[in-house]
């Protein structure tokens, strides 16, 4: 009987253990895969943020100001050496830009708006968060300024999020392997059990260990690989449900819908780790159980 | 020629009471040997010893000219390879048929396909046993499954075949064709070692004993009966 054949065979004799050995599994990597495309989701936001202009200073509607005064408040940012980007956004280049982003809305209202109702800006980034106060003091000094947009509340919120994601994630993940890998411990410690007396006449014939243990490691992996697929295609549905609510939310922010090479390749790493983990449940429970 | 060779052996249990004391003996190819003695006296840890089930306190086992306390791990599998096992309560594996279970000795072996069939339709007819190869052991009566444990001991062709009480719990006519079958095992050239307690079995085959008592040999026999003549 070819080695698949006995794994499938001892599958088969116990489907309800098998069930709960995939259950527990696809458990682990939906939760897993979810926590994986979450964080995946907020570094990504993170970055949008982080790279978008942290400080954003607003002055008179339909007023453009004086080169001279755009190079003195240049020169102030650039003196405290934390000035990563600099850049001045004119009413004309205010209208082109909106009229960029709204070219498929309401036409009327594209007509009704110019530069003469769009206020120029300076756009400000600093070469590390912690800097932004120091930066925005200065613009907040200018008199012409009327209003300040500032990102560094958000990218705070975020890299906090950020963080308590990544350690809870881990800590459920962590929990779940764990869990995982003691009870397909237990299923197939117990299935070795059953089958000392096969064992020891397998042994007394002439079997090597490889000969005995295979069928358990094989059934251990197909349980690790057949639950990451499981787990995957729940997160992979989750996924496409969400994906119209998230790119009506996080427009502009995230490139949505995830690319399915990404997909395929989280499910290749996913499936991987199964099998990993598949087996070394296998090998403790061999290790366990098999001793004659 | 010497197949088995035992030099001194002994075995102390974990618990320090000796099962086998300083035993020698040799047995040639070809031979047919009866083990004899007691219940305790060291029969079965005999065997235990040749399939390198336990390893020796002291001494040396010889097989086939190979020192088999000193193999480990597959080397331990090609060893059991080339012996036949036959035991009192058969091993047989209830959740496989005759023919299976007979297959498993050479699968593990790794033979082909289409050797293992037509080996197993062999000794499935050798044994007595050609229309029960679909069957299950709980379907067999006790003389059956004994002759379908010792199917499954010549069937990859051992050098020797060991088979401990193969005639206990048989009625006296099943114990009979069961010694038929050893002595036509031995008479195709292998060595055959019996561990029994059947007096008749002993007597009728006029074969070598080895008599064992509290763990020694007390008489080694070339043509010996079941009870040693003072």
């Amino acid at each position: 009987m070819s080695l698949l054949n006995t794994t499938f065979k001892q599958i088969r004799r116990t489907p309800y253990q098998a069930l709960i050995a995939v259950l527990i599994l696809s458990l682990t990597f939906f939760a897993s895969a979810t926590f994986i495309i979450i964080l995946f989701g907020f570094s990504k936001t993170l970055q949008y943020f982080e790279k978008a202009p942290q400080i954003i200073a607003y002055y008179e509607k339909g007023k453009d100001i004086p080169q001279q005064d755009i190079d003195r408040i240049k020169n102030r940012l650039e003196a405290t050496g934390k000035l990563a980007s600099f850049e001045y956004t004119s009413t004309k280049d205010a209208e082109k830009y909106y009229k960029e982003k709204s070219a498929n809305e309401d036409p009327l209202l594209n007509e009704l708006v110019d530069y003469k109702i769009l206020p120029p800006s300076i756009e400000v980034s600093a070469t590390e968060i912690s800097a932004l106060p120091q930066l925005k003091e200065i613009i907040d000094g200018e008199p012409a300024v009327l209003d300040i947009d500032y990102y560094e509340d958000i990218v705070n919120q975020l890299m906090i999020w950020v963080c308590n994601i990544r350690y809870l994630g881990l800590g459920i993940v962590g929990f779940l392997t764990l869990l995982s890998v003691l009870i397909l411990m237990v299923i197939l410690g117990l299935k070795v059990k059953n089958k000392r007396p096969e064992i020891e006449i397998m042994r007394l014939l002439g079997a090597s260990a490889w000969q005995v243990h295979s069928p358990f490691l094989f059934e251990g992996m197909f349980y690790g690989a057949f639950g990451a697929i499981w787990g995957w295609l729940g997160t992979f549905t989750l996924l496409q449900y969400m994906t119209p609510a998230l790119i009506e939310w996080l427009d502009g922010i995230l490139s949505l819908p995830v690319p399915t090479q990404y997909l395929l390749m989280l499910l290749g790493v996913l499936m991987f780790i199964g099998t990993f983990l598949g087996m070394l449940g296998s090998l403790l429970a061999v290790r366990r159980f098999s001793r004659i | 020629m010497s197949l088995i060779n035992f030099d001194g052996v002994t075995y102390k249990f974990n618990t320090g009471v000796e099962a086998i004391k300083q035993v020698s003996f040799s047995i040639d190819e070809g031979e047919f040997v009866f083990l004899v003695g007691p219940s305790g006296a060291g029969k079965t840890t005999l065997m235990r010893l040749m399939l390198r089930e336990l390893l020796p306190t002291e001494g040396k086992i010889i097989l086939d000219n190979e020192e088999i306390s000193r193999k480990r791990g597959i080397s331990v599998s090609k060893l059991r390879q080339k012996i036949g096992a036959s035991f009192q309560d058969v091993k047989l594996l209830l959740d496989r048929t005759v023919a299976e279970n007979i297959a498993l000795a050479m699968e593990i072996a790794g033979k082909k396909n289409s050797e293992i069939k037509e080996a197993v339709t062999a000794v499935l007819d050798l044994v007595g046993l050609g229309d029960k190869g679909d069957v299950f052991p709980v379907q067999l009566s006790g003389g059956e499954r004994q002759r379908a444990g010792i199917a499954r001991a010549v069937v990859g062709d051992p050098i020797v075949i060991f088979a401990d009480e193969p005639t206990a719990n048989l009625d006296e006519e099943t114990a009979w064709k069961i010694a038929a079958l050893l002595k036509e095992i031995n008479r195709s050239g292998k060595a055959v070692i019996v561990a029994t307690h059947n007096a008749d079995l002993v007597d009728s085959m006029g074969a070598r004993v080895i008599y064992l008592d509290q763990g020694g040999i007390i008489e080694d026999k070339k043509k010996g009966t079941y009870h040693r003549k003072k």
